[in-house]
């Protein structure tokens, strides 16, 4: 097949990060091995670099290829193709990608990792921080039609992910699962209105069948039930959102609703929400936000006597548990300047009270391996975006 | 008092032309079938959402250049977004991999002659650049 057109586009984000939490270290996702330290100026934490390759092979196909370079879940600078696919649009109502393919859960800004795309320097931790990848291996199809004044867009989609988690103690493993999920919008002139749909089938790892099988030879009825939740081939966790978004003239409002619920101890039970309001004067646009995630159930002990011989058992259960927490919430204030219609600059200012929450590393005696908290910390991030 | 008469007088008489010149029109083949568009659908078709004209046929929006004054005063006038804006807003679609922007041409008379060769094509130009031989379908007012 002949390629009718050759695009390549870029983006990327210069950024650097500082905060005042002792002992902690900032990270924008959990798909980040590092964060940054207390009093240090970070550049690794806001910044990322991509490339996208386009190759029209007719009027209705297209191949899309885009790699990312950012901070990874062992802590490097890695690069990954976040995008891959071959696109075909056999009207302008139906559009199917096959290959390696964003998942549709971002309102207003389709991709995370594209910041000169949105308002603030980061998708907000609370919101999206869980998230260790944004793609998938599979497909996706879109249909649009008119609908009254507006049109409806429905999105359904479904393949493999494969992000990695990095974890306090120097350690990242793989997050395998199966990813199904739908989004329904409404799009009127400036509103967007959103419902989404999301299913998580995480399959079980090796060190979670090691602590099952522990905990299944003690004998113990209760460590006994853990066990078994333990054991699961897969864990399935259903996301839904709600979500409205006013971006017309000087004005950008959003306000989302997110909430989580899984089926193991393993997975995240949690309310999310988020609103953000921004307003633009000639080349400024100040901006405030606020988000906040709350973990719904209690972290279970494994029901084992308090004694020294079992004491690791019942840390590894709680572990496993703190490992998914995301109770806290940021109020936020910023600014963003338009140098250009190809670059800007952000400044931003974040008030994170964490309570109990695995987004962070808390490295504080006694040293910690799961989740963090309490503890305030303000965070200041500029940062300086580019499209290309 | 007189002179400020005549002053009054000479811009109530050049006002229209400036306000007929500042207007910009959005143009289509006269073969495609379409008779007018609503501002709601010029804005779907422009702003990658919805690229179909009334009777099905797939839509093919022109973009004359960046540092063209018509394409700011365009998007200003149809979405109250500035060039800035319009450039954020396609690398949220560009790099998530949704959609493409509108094809982009250097001038004016390009966009015309894209238009008159192509049924599917649709332009937006200032009026005081319209050929006899393409067709207005909707009109921004300043």
């Amino acid at each position: 097949m002949a390629v009718d057109r050759f695009t390549i586009r870029g983006f990327g984000t210069a950024g650097v990060t500082t905060h005042d939490a002792e002992g902690v270290q900032f990270r924008r996702n959990v798909g980040q091995g590092e964060g940054a330290e207390e009093g240090d100026i970070d550049f690794n934490v806001d910044s990322l670099a991509g490339v996208q390759l386009e190759f029209e092979l007719g009027s209705k196909v297209d191949l899309m290829l885009q790699g990312v370079s950012r901070l990874s879940a062992d802590g490097s600078w890695g690069a990954r193709m976040s995008q891959g696919f071959i696109r075909y649009s056999p009207d302008e109502s139906l559009v199917m990608r096959v290959g390696r393919v964003g998942y549709d859960i971002y309102l207003l800004a389709e991709s995370r990792q594209v910041g000169y795309s949105y308002l603030t320097v980061r998708p907000s931790p609370e919101f999206y921080g869980q998230i260790t990848d944004d793609d998938i291996d599979g497909a996706d199809i879109s249909y649009t039609r008119r609908f009254g004044p507006g049109l409806i867009r429905a999105r359904v989609f479904g393949g493999s992910g494969s992000g990695e988690l990095g974890f306090a103690d120097g350690t990242h493993r793989a997050s395998k699962s199966n990813i199904y999920g739908s989004t329904f919008d409404y799009i009127y002139r400036g509103w967007t209105g959103r419902v989404a749909f999301v299913q998580f089938n995480y399959h079980s790892s090796e060190p979670l069948r090691q602590l099952a099988g522990a905990l299944r030879f003690t004998g113990f009825p209760a460590a006994v039930a853990i066990a078994d939740d333990l054991s699961q081939d897969s864990m399935k966790a259903l996301g839904v959102q709600i979500g409205l978004a006013y971006d017309e003239g000087p004005m950008l409002a959003q306000v989302m609703y997110g909430a989580g619920n899984a089926d193991s101890l393993t997975g995240p039970n949690f309310d999310k929400s988020y609103a953000l309001f921004g307003y633009r004067w000639r080349k400024w646009t100040p901006f405030v936000a606020h988000a906040g995630s709350y973990d719904r159930e209690p972290i279970h002990d494994a029901g084992l006597p308090a004694i020294p011989m079992l004491q690791p058992l019942n840390a590894a259960v709680e572990a496993v548990q703190a490992a998914t927490r995301s109770t806290q919430h940021t109020t936020s204030l910023g600014v963003r300047y338009d140098f250009s219609s190809r670059v800007d600059f952000k400044l931003q200012f974040d008030r994170t009270r964490v309570r109990d929450s695995a987004l962070n590393f808390d490295y504080r005696p006694p040293t910690s391996t799961g989740s963090a908290g309490p503890f305030d910390m303000n965070v200041i991030a500029a940062t300086v975006d580019f499209v290309f | 008092m007189k002179r400020i008469t005549l002053m009054i007088l000479m811009f109530a008489l050049v006002a229209p032309v400036f306000a007929a010149e500042s207007n910009i029109v959005v143009i289509v083949n006269p073969q495609s079938g379409v008779e007018k568009l609503s501002k709601d659908e010029v804005i779907d078709i422009f702003l990658g959402r919805y690229r179909k004209l009334p009777g099905g046929r797939v839509a093919l929006p022109i973009d004359v250049a960046e540092s063209s004054s018509a394409r700011a005063r365009f998007y200003q006038m149809l979405v109250k977004k500035s060039s800035s804006e319009m450039s954020s807003y396609w690398a949220r679609l560009v790099f998530s991999g949704q959609t493409s922007p509108p094809f982009q041409v250097p001038d004016a008379k390009t966009a015309i002659e894209l238009v008159q060769s192509s049924p599917n094509a649709i332009a937006y130009v200032d009026r005081s650049a319209l050929t006899a031989d393409v067709k207005v379908v909707f009109e921004l007012k300043e």
